[in-house]
């Protein structure tokens, strides 16, 4: 059925209202095809061959009304198609037998009731009312015209039915499309969180990158303090400690940037050589400028596989525009799902944030060509916000280009062209709106419920007080009756009490089944395609409402087990005769068409539920990563204050010449304050998550203690839960105790096993070494070798089977 | 009794300089500094030209790392010793691709600074910890395909920082270790883009016995 569902932009509703229309048409057409082909063996009053004749034209119809829905084009066959039902309904006195209308065996009355209830999929809700009464009332002429008198036609004859059915399924279509709009919001939500989230890495990674450049060079000089490798006599010594000071006081000051440099530090060959300068411009919008240009050509070298590009510099009044090509293999941006992200956000999300706009321009095997304009040349809100919503897009291959009008309200791109918004929008601090999914589906099960009981209380019920006489044992019918009755009420209290049928589905299935079967045996023979057997049209729906959970297959199948053991019955009770099998096969064909169309709006519903919640889950995750980066950052922030406090006063000491470098003391201070530079600048931007935060507090406050630990982090390990954690942090830190000297420790993930190692040299008193017992899942070995103890604790993420 | 080496050093920070410069002069066989500035044409113009190795820093006075110096100086057939600050497995990569002998982390050069600019001179690779961490985790579809045993010196290399531990704990020789890790840059050599110095490392390592002919 259906698997995936486009996203973004009313997606889901769109998708509805398409599947909708196909679905609806499907089931009306093969219905529709289905009962003609029974029609002229039903013993038409104008004789069979001109019956023949406009059940061979009504098929062809079906055929193109069908073509009509799936090709989208709402002309005027979908305007004609219920004159031509209406048509049909009235010339009743012509094509059906009067004895067979009463009876609810006319094919007429199938394919104008269907009409009337599928026509509710793909009509507004006035132009499907308009239709419904129409039809009905052309049906009603036309059993009046026959010789029907009107109450005979609206109860015998299921004129009645028409209106309501229509009216049930009017409630179904609202129902999916509201289920429709909560997904499309669900998802709009999403992907604007993870706009938010990839400006805010890209802003992180920036500020990262800078404090390592600028704090790189203290780290450098107490690095080669800590080794010994300043006298403390070097003439050079003073200047480097005043520029580290400087910086480390002002971190703010960074080295203006140069487009030229920018140029040289990318892997691409750019034209023309050398790279103009940047123009006088504000800080900021150098800085934004400087950094998207890195970012488009670091995308040409990833992307464009030419690895050159041609950079043009268009001053404008107050302002700059870049040109970027290349004349790589470009690609298609209608063919890229408005709503995804990547790297791009990094280029809209820096313009967007410094006043400027990102353009971009490309469609396949005709390069791409990137604009960056600032100030943005355009400040209109929407426009604008359509430029960051479409860069912001990437699936591979380059970016998008920003076409068409996005609809200003949408929070993403608002977010993107004001990285300052975006942070004020701090995820998780925002409530969260319900998720749908489950509520949407309860209001499914319970219209289907009731759609059910009413059938059986009014309908059945109606027509075994009218029949009841005709059982040969007639208090029987009502075991059977009530026996179904209590499995619908059965389902209407399940669906209150929020439950599925789960473990008494078969059974139940099993049951309805036998009372089916009961209601059959106890008729006469004569009465099997009458309306005396009102189980022949209900049993289906209670299949609906059992398997309402469980894939469209099992309820077809259910259906599929009640039409052979009916026409099984038929069979052996002798009545396989042409004529009761052409009244069985318009029952058959009436009745269980609506069943599976029933059904298959349920399928509908589930798919679009089941995408909502897949879609909340997803923004969920999006929501908690963007929480622990934006932790980190803050600890990182947190940290680099402290250090600041620690690595300053050690610097003015050098400075000053109250401490000397050749002091062991002062050595091994300046080693230890430059290990932690080095961390913090180090590692993922976003953190390694909380067993990296722990591992480098244990390293902190090892180091307070005067150890010197070398902390190494490989690829960044998947996250063990907390008992894990506690094992694994209880481990290092048992070894960084009885530590002394040097100390390495070690983090990396082996494929999928998360291996934490700690190497160091024990004091005194606490050789040999005894591991803390193996806990949680957690194995550990140990190695000792010239002095020295090796630890390696692992823990396998998976387990192997 | 092996010739002296020659080198030059690209580096902004004047204490990397002096550090760098003290453990060529202490190294065996000694390590001659021809140049050592904070320009890359240091080591294309001048006394610097002539090097055997260049002891090159990635950042030179930027947020982002000189890759253009590095591809330059592979592609005209210098041997390079990235000598950097800069851990994240992508920069890291990026320089093995290009083609960089060794990269080692600024935390690494008094152990292993040495080494590196020695094997350089041989036209060998040199696989410090950190660069055998980055390269046992590589997951990128690109990399080269690793065996289980390579994989694990690697990371025993990563994790004690000592051949001597490592051929210790998976009960091997040291030579043995060595050879592992020598395997596992050839791979890549042969894996990464093409540059003058991977036909070097691939041809030293068939000399070496490291690869068969029939691996390649």
């Amino acid at each position: 059925m259906i698997r995936t569902l486009p996203v973004g932009d009313a997606g889901t509703t769109r998708f509805l209202d398409r599947r909708g229309r196909r679905y609806a048409a499907s089931a009306r057409a093969v219905v529709g095809i289905l009962s003609v082909g029974l029609a002229p063996f039903a013993g038409p009053p104008a004789g069979p061959w001109l019956c023949a004749a406009v059940a061979v034209a009504f098929a062809g119809w079906n055929l193109v009304h069908l073509h009509w829905a799936r090709t989208a084009r709402p002309a005027g066959a979908g305007r004609i198609d219920p004159l031509v039902v209406a048509a049909l309904g009235l010339a009743q006195p012509w094509l059906v037998d009067p004895e067979l209308v009463v009876l609810q065996l006319s094919w007429v009355s199938v394919v104008v009731s269907f009409t009337a209830i599928t026509v509710q999929w793909y009509r507004p809700p006035l132009a499907g009312a308009v239709i419904a009464v129409l039809l009905t009332a052309a049906y009603l002429g036309g059993c009046l015209l026959s010789g029907i008198g009107l109450a005979e036609a609206l109860l015998a004859g299921g004129g009645a039915w028409m209106p309501v059915g229509a009216l049930l399924s009017r409630l179904l279509r609202v129902l999916v499309a509201r289920a429709g709009r909560d997904a499309d919001a669900l998802l709009a939500d999403r992907f604007a969180r993870e706009r938010i989230a990839a400006t805010e890495s890209a802003r992180r990674t920036e500020q990262r990158r800078h404090w390592a450049a600028v704090h790189d060079t203290a780290a450098g000089t107490l690095l080669m303090v800590g080794l010994g490798e300043v006298s403390g006599r070097e003439p050079w010594l003073p200047g480097q400690l005043d520029r580290d000071i400087a910086t480390l006081e002002d971190p703010s000051g960074g080295p203006a940037p140069s487009l030229a440099r920018t140029v040289a530090r990318s892997r691409v060959r750019v034209h023309p050589e050398p790279a103009p300068s940047y123009p006088e411009l504000p800080a900021h919008a150098l800085t934004a400028l400087d950094g998207a240009v890195g970012e488009v050509l670091e995308n040409v070298r990833r992307h464009a596989g030419t690895g050159a590009a041609r950079l043009r510099l268009h001053p404008r009044d107050g302002g700059v525009r870049i040109e970027i090509t290349d004349d790589g293999g470009g690609f298609d941006p209608a063919a890229v799902p408005r709503g995804r992200i990547g790297l791009r956000a990094s280029v809209a999300g820096r313009m967007a944030g410094a006043g400027g706009r990102a353009t971009v321009l490309s469609a396949p095997g005709r390069g791409t060509t990137v604009l960056l304009d600032w100030p943005d040349p355009d400040p209109d809100p929407t426009t604008a916000t359509a430029t960051a919503t479409a860069t912001a897009t990437d699936t591979g291959p380059a970016a998008v280009t920003a076409t068409g009008p996005v609809a200003a309200a949408d929070p993403a791109a608002a977010a993107v062209r004001d990285p300052a918004a975006a942070r004020t929008v701090v995820p998780g601090r925002t409530p969260d709106p319900e998720t749908p999914a489950p509520r949407l589906l309860r209001g499914l099960r319970l219209a289907q419920s009731l759609v059910v009981l009413i059938v059986i209380g009014v309908f059945c019920l109606g027509n075994l007080l009218a029949t009841v006489e005709l059982y040969p044992v007639p208090w029987t019918a009502w075991i059977w009756f009530a026996g179904i009755a209590a499995v619908a009420l059965a389902d209407l209290a399940l669906v209150r009490a929020d439950r599925f049928w789960g473990a008494a589905r078969l059974p139940a299935a099993a049951f309805v089944l036998l009372m089916s079967f009961g209601a059959t045996l106890s008729l006469p023979a004569d009465e099997l395609v009458r309306p005396a057997h009102w189980t022949l049209g209900v049993t289906g729906f209670l299949g609906v409402l059992l398997f309402c959970d469980r894939p469209l297959r099992r309820t077809v199948g259910f259906i599929a087990v009640h039409v052979a053991l009916m026409a099984g019955v038929l069979v052996v009770r002798g009545r396989a005769d042409p004529a009761t099998l052409v009244e069985f096969g318009i029952v058959v064909v009436g009745v269980e068409g609506l069943h599976l169309a029933v059904a298959l709006g349920a399928v509908a519903l589930r798919t679009v539920a089941t995408e909502a919640t897949a879609a909340a889950a997803a923004r969920a995750d999006v929501v908690t990563g963007e929480e622990v980066a934006q932790r980190v950052h803050g600890d990182r922030e947190q940290r680099y204050a402290a250090l600041r406090a620690g690595v300053l006063p050690l610097l003015r000491a050098l400075r000053d010449g109250s401490e000397s470098p050749a002091d062991p003391d002062v050595r091994h201070r300046a080693a230890i304050e430059s290990a932690r530079l080095r961390r913090l600048f180090a590692g993922a931007d976003d953190g390694g998550g909380a067993l990296v935060g722990e591992l480098a507090a244990l390293v902190e406050s090892a180091e307070r203690r005067g150890l010197v630990v070398r902390f190494a982090v490989a690829a960044p390990a998947s996250e063990p839960p907390a008992p894990v954690r506690r094992v694994l942090i209880g481990h290092a830190d048992a070894m960084l105790l009885a530590a002394t000297g040097t100390a390495r420790v070690a983090l990396h993930d082996d494929d999928g096993e998360i291996v934490l190692s700690v190497l160091a040299e024990l004091g005194p008193g606490h050789t040999p070494w005894t591991a803390p017992g193996d806990a949680a899942g957690v194995r550990t070995a140990i190695l000792e070798h010239e002095g020295r103890t090796w630890l390696e604790v692992r823990w396998q993420q998976r387990s192997p089977r | 009794m092996a010739a002296a080496v020659t080198a030059v050093i690209v580096d902004d920070h004047p204490a990397i300089v002096e550090g760098v410069r003290g453990w060529c002069a202490a190294a065996d066989p000694p390590i001659t500094v021809l140049a050592a500035g904070h320009r890359p044409e240091l080591a294309r113009d001048g006394p610097g030209a002539g090097a055997d190795v260049v002891v090159l820093d990635l950042f030179l006075g930027g947020p982002a790392p000189g890759f253009a110096v590095l591809r330059d100086l592979v592609e005209t057939g210098r041997r390079v010793v990235v000598y950097s600050q800069d851990e994240t497995p992508e920069t890291v990569l990026g320089c093995v691709d290009l083609g960089a002998s060794s990269y080692l982390a600024k935390s690494e050069g008094a152990g292993h600074l040495v080494a590196a600019v020695h094997a350089a001179a041989r036209d060998e690779s040199y696989t410090g910890p950190m660069l055998g961490g980055v390269l046992a985790g590589d997951r990128r579809p690109e990399r080269p395909v690793l065996s289980a045993r390579e994989r694990q010196v690697l990371l025993a290399w990563f994790e004690s920082e000592s051949k001597t531990l490592v051929a210790h704990r998976l009960h091997l020789s040291v030579t043995t270790v060595d050879t592992y890790i020598a395997r596992v840059r050839t791979k890549y050599a042969d894996a990464g883009r093409p540059a003058p110095s991977k036909a070097a490392l691939v041809a030293r390592a068939l000399q070496d016995g490291l690869v068969e002919l029939s691996e390649l």
